[in-house]
């Protein structure tokens, strides 16, 4: 089991209003699942996301990550979990403007201890696999839409994660390359790494082996397609 | 790793050009004006540190306790005391004496006036100046002989070698002097300024004046520098405990009695270690003005202001800007970065800044380095700075100000949450708000208090200078030189010819210039009084008062219809002429109608006061003057008795007709030469010379303006940029505004007035601050302009002053954001 959710709730508090984004959530996800989880806006998938993704911590529940309960962690057992096992893909990229495609990408080995050389090998590699090699010394700026999501995509998988967290990867795209991004998960989830993605869009949906739909807070339905 | 973090950095400030500018400019002048005063303190401190006995080596200073005015101290002591220190004192290894006096030079025609000093063979063994050539053991016990310091044996022998070559001089009388030895010159960090130095001269310190008493036997003066060496492991607890009655065993009767205080108690001994002179000495006008803390201390402060403005900027800046890095950090700790790494990213940036920002500074330093020792009459050099210690001076200072300056903006920085970055797109809280509008509240109190603080120091420094004395000061200038042989008794012959001059309009004779500091007293016996009363004195012509335009408040002034000369003793008197009672009418002013007693003007005419031992002399007043500040206007009017000494007639004042002094200053020096060729003249004007003593002050005030200048401006710059992300940030309320009907006036009105607040709030706090300052610093005048009402004004102007400042600077971006449409605004997120 790679994650297990046992009701995980997540209030947010201001002065007098309280909101709960989620409720009472039960999900388990297992070693190599692609999940696709769906529902209307402000139904709390971002909100879920950040907390597989342990960019936010929750009010109530458990988490058990790799069979270790995290609820309790600190900022930075945190941060070293999420570094060696998670990666992330946004709907707006979220590429550092002042870094160019190398740099953007080698981001995500900076924090791992990893030499320079070794470094440079790994980023080289996967921008030959994502076809943006040619591009390496360019500016965020500079890049279409479609290959800045490339280069979001190979920043996510270049320390190899466990699991891939995806924020509506396609939103910002066209339907060809929208395609393309959810042609590179299936590849990326053939291969063996989980994915769990947030999408509004059915089509996209439909590249998962499971929907989860959320409404206020709360699992609806689960459905699992047969394996093909 | 950091080439990373640098490469996010630079390619920031690439794309953010004011921003970095701003930063970088503002920490520059702040660390350059703390290097300045780090170079200048570091100056300060080392004065006398070559001299390598200087542990053990002491001087004896006095301060004066004349009856009737306020104590000075003075670097020197008597003459005659070497002996009987020497003598007394076991403690004591070797004992010099010296004396400083204007000579000349001979090998030009009139010559050239360089300072001598006349020394005894101890001279430098106590005084352990490095020779180049000669030997000090023996170079002052050789009569004839010379010491000159390397700079002044180059200007008048030429090239060396210089022992044994001949030197023509001239005080009282000339002579061909050998050189015995050269000095290297002595560093600017020395309180000793010695440029010829020759043995003691009996024939000028030697010789005895009216009373019999030669220069080095005197007790009613303190003409000797006097500085001895302690033998090791000695100390001064005996010979401190001890000075005051052994003075007073050798101190006359007679003079005490004339002042009614101990020898002791007149010229008050203590001894002031050297290594202290330059800095706590509290005698100025040795052989150069010392040093004060007290400047040390308020431009450290003001460096020190400076540097808080540029690193509020720095701070406020970068968390207001936070928004701009925040996608940055939100992705850095996806990929796994943890706050700590972060924390420090930031930290190492703002070290970045604070590294390149002490490179512009140290340039900076070197381009005013020039003019600042120009103002400060120092001579610091450049070099000094790459000195290990004040390598590692400037950057301790460095990284300290990167590190606190980091500090705030890297926890808010790497306290960003990446979740609401990332996945809501929503703007980051920039939650420093507060702390912001606190600081830039802090920034304009320090303005507010420099404004404050300069305004004030201007207008009392020329409150000072030109406050109404009594009397015409226009177009005077005084001709300096007349008690000289050259001229012999021909000073009144001088005084008529220059009145014939073209552009002259009246010329009068007197012992001082108007505006020269109080020299010498009379002590006055008057009947009825147990005490004695001093009185400083003038010696005028009979047309003084005239063309001064001072008149009498009651009896007569000086007249040559009446019997108002008085009668001189010459040098070579016997006892009995000596002895002769005389009689002299004199002027006094009501300071000294008060201080003799009389109570009123009119009461005070015609009676008769007496002076001389046995009170035999009588003077009459004749006439009394009122307050008339003929003085030094630095300080405080004393008891005056003017009388008309042809034996004192030593400055010629002239009135000038205004058109072109400097001609009418050729012509007297033309007709000075053709009367007394090869006598040296000396000529000032009366408004230099009355600058001159506000010189201190009037270098503060410049220096306090230019920091302040520069502090302001770092300020505003500051605020510039932080308003353009104020208003940025503003864009979709003003348009909101618009919408509902909001004219572009009223926007910018509201913003200026939403502005007003931290300004007026700063300016509260601003005002007593200035005050307790202000009132610090004025006790060192004598008079002081009305602090109530030149404060109100000035306080007023520092508020409008920040105010419009404050507009100024946001205007730009308030107009803007008001004037652009409304569906821009709404547009903008």
């Amino acid at each position: 089991m790679l994650i297990q959710l046992k009701n995980m709730m997540k209030v947010y508090r201001t002065e007098d209003v309280e909101t709960t984004a989620l409720n009472a959530v039960n999900i388990d996800i297992t070693k190599g699942e692609f999940v696709a989880i769906m529902g209307p806006s402000g139904c709390g998938k971002s909100t879920l996301l950040n907390i597989l993704g342990m960019l936010d911590t929750p009010s109530d529940g458990s988490y058990t990550f790799l069979d270790e309960e995290i609820g309790k962690y600190s900022e930075s057992q945190l941060a070293d979990i999420r570094k060696r096992n998670i990666g992330f893909i946004f709907q707006s990229f979220n590429l550092i403007d002042e870094l160019n495609v190398f740099e953007n990408i080698e981001l995500a080995l900076l924090y791992h201890n990893i030499p320079a050389s070794e470094r440079r090998d790994r980023v080289t590699k996967v921008m030959e696999r994502m076809g943006i090699a040619h591009r390496a010394s360019h500016m965020p700026a500079q890049l279409s839409g479609g290959q800045q999501q490339r280069v979001a995509v190979a920043r996510a998988i270049v320390a190899e994660p466990n699991l891939i967290l995806a924020a509506e990867p396609t939103g910002n795209l066209d339907s060809v390359h929208g395609e393309e991004v959810m042609n590179m998960l299936t590849e990326l989830n053939n291969a063996g790494t989980t994915v769990v993605m947030v999408t509004h869009s059915p089509a996209h949906a439909e590249y998962a082996r499971r929907v989860i739909n959320l409404f206020d807070g709360q699992v609806v339905t689960e459905n699992l397609k047969a394996a093909e | 790793m950091f080439q990373n973090y640098f490469a996010a950095t630079l390619r920031h400030l690439r794309d953010h050009k004011l921003y970095a500018l701003i930063n970088v400019l503002g920490l520059s002048i702040g660390l350059a004006s703390c290097l300045l005063i780090i170079l200048f303190v570091r100056h300060e401190t080392s004065y006398d540190t070559f001299l390598p006995n200087l542990d053990r080596l002491y001087r004896f200073e006095s301060m004066v306790n004349i009856p009737g005015r306020p104590p000075v101290a003075v670097p020197r002591g008597y003459g005659a005391t070497k002996e009987i220190f020497t003598e007394a004192f076991d403690e004591i290894e070797t004992y010099t004496i010296f004396q400083s006096r204007f000579g000349r030079v001979m090998n030009e025609a009139d010559g050239i006036s360089e300072n001598f000093i006349y020394g005894d063979e101890n001279l430098f063994k106590v005084l352990q100046l490095p020779f180049i050539e000669g030997d000090p053991e023996t170079a002052m016990s050789t009569p004839g002989g010379v010491v000159l310091t390397e700079e002044m044996a180059l200007k008048h022998l030429g090239e060396g070698p210089y022992l044994g070559r001949e030197i023509t001089l001239y005080d009282q009388y000339e002579r061909n002097h050998k050189v015995t030895g050269i000095l290297k010159d002595i560093p600017d960090t020395s309180h000793i300024v010695f440029d010829i130095v020759l043995p003691i001269d009996m024939q000028i310190q030697g010789q005895p004046d009216p009373n019999g008493q030669t220069a080095l036997e005197r007790w009613n003066g303190v003409a000797f520098y006097n500085y001895f060496t302690l033998k090791e492991g000695a100390n001064l607890t005996r010979i401190e405990n001890t000075i005051d009655d052994l003075i007073d065993q050798y101190f006359p009767d007679r003079i005490a009695a004339l002042v009614n205080k101990k020898g002791s108690e007149l010229f008050k001994h203590y001894i002031m270690p050297v290594a202290d002179i330059h800095l706590k000495s509290p005698s100025n006008g040795g052989m150069k003005p010392s040093g004060s803390m007290t400047i040390i201390y308020s431009f450290g402060g003001i460096a020190i202001m400076i540097l808080a403005i540029a690193s509020i900027n720095f701070m406020n800046l970068a968390t207001a800007r936070s928004t701009l890095r925040a996608r940055e950090v939100a992705v850095r700790k996806v990929m796994g970065a943890n706050r700590g790494q972060l924390f420090w990213q930031f930290q190492s940036e703002s070290l970045l800044f604070a590294v390149i920002s002490l490179l512009f500074a140290m340039l900076l330093v070197a381009g005013v380095l020039p003019a600042f020792n120009g103002f400060t009459n120092r001579e610091i050099s450049f070099l000094t700075i790459f000195e290990p210690t004040m390598l590692a001076a400037s950057l301790g200072l460095t990284i300290l100000v990167g590190l606190v300056a980091g500090i705030h903006p890297s926890i808010v920085l790497s306290g960003i949450r990446p979740s609401r970055v990332l996945m809501a797109n929503k703007s980051v809280n920039t939650g420093s708000a507060k702390l912001r509008a606190g600081l830039v509240i802090l920034q304009f109190v320090i303005s507010s208090v420099l404004v404050i603080g300069t305004g004030l120091v201007f207008a009392q420094t020329w409150y000072a200078q030109n406050r109404d004395l009594g009397y015409n000061r226009d177009n005077l200038m005084v001709i300096r030189g007349l008690g000289q042989e050259g001229v012999g008794s021909s000073q009144e012959a001088f005084r008529d010819r220059v009145r014939q001059l073209p552009g002259v309009e009246d010329a009068s004779l007197s012992n001082f210039g108007p505006s020269d500091g109080d020299n010498t007293g009379y002590s006055y016996k008057v009947p009825g009084l147990e005490q004695r009363i001093i009185v400083f004195f003038r010696s005028i012509d009979f047309d003084y008062f005239d063309m001064m335009d001072v008149d009498v408040i009651a009896g007569r002034k000086l007249d040559p219809n009446f019997n108002d000369i008085i009668t001189n003793v010459p040098n070579d008197a016997t006892e009995e002429e000596r002895n002769t009672p005389t009689k002299s009418n004199i002027v006094i002013n009501m300071a000294a109608v008060k201080a003799l007693g009389f109570g009123t003007a009119e009461n005070a005419v015609g009676k008769v006061i007496f002076t001389g031992d046995e009170n035999q002399n009588s003077s009459t007043i004749v006439g009394v003057i009122p307050n008339v500040h003929l003085t030094s206007p630095r300080v405080e009017l004393n008891a005056y008795v003017y009388m008309v000494d042809k034996a004192n007639f030593l400055n010629l004042n002239v009135r000038y007709s205004g058109e072109n002094p400097e001609e009418v200053g050729l012509a007297i020096d033309r007709l000075w030469q053709e009367m007394f060729p090869g006598t040296p003249s000396f000529r000032q004007y009366l408004d230099e010379n009355i600058a001159n003593q506000f010189r201190g002050e009037t270098i503060q005030g410049t220096l306090l303006g230019v920091f302040s200048g520069l502090a302001i401006l770092i300020a505003s710059m500051g605020l510039f940029a932080l308003s353009s992300f104020t208003v940025a940030r503003r864009t979709k309320e003003i348009g909101l505004r618009k919408v509902m009907g909001a004219s572009s006036k009223t926007i910018v009105i509201l913003l200026l007035r939403q502005l007003s607040t931290p300004v007026l709030i700063a300016n509260i706090i601003a005002l007593p601050i200035g005050w307790y300052a202000i009132s610090q610093w004025m006790q060192n005048f004598q008079y002081r302009l009305d602090m109530p009402i030149y404060f109100s004004a000035m306080a007023v102007a520092a508020i409008v002053f920040t105010l419009v400042l404050s507009w100024a600077t946001v205007a730009h971006h308030a107009i803007r954001v008001a004037q652009s449409k409304p569906i821009n605004a709404l547009r903008y997120e």
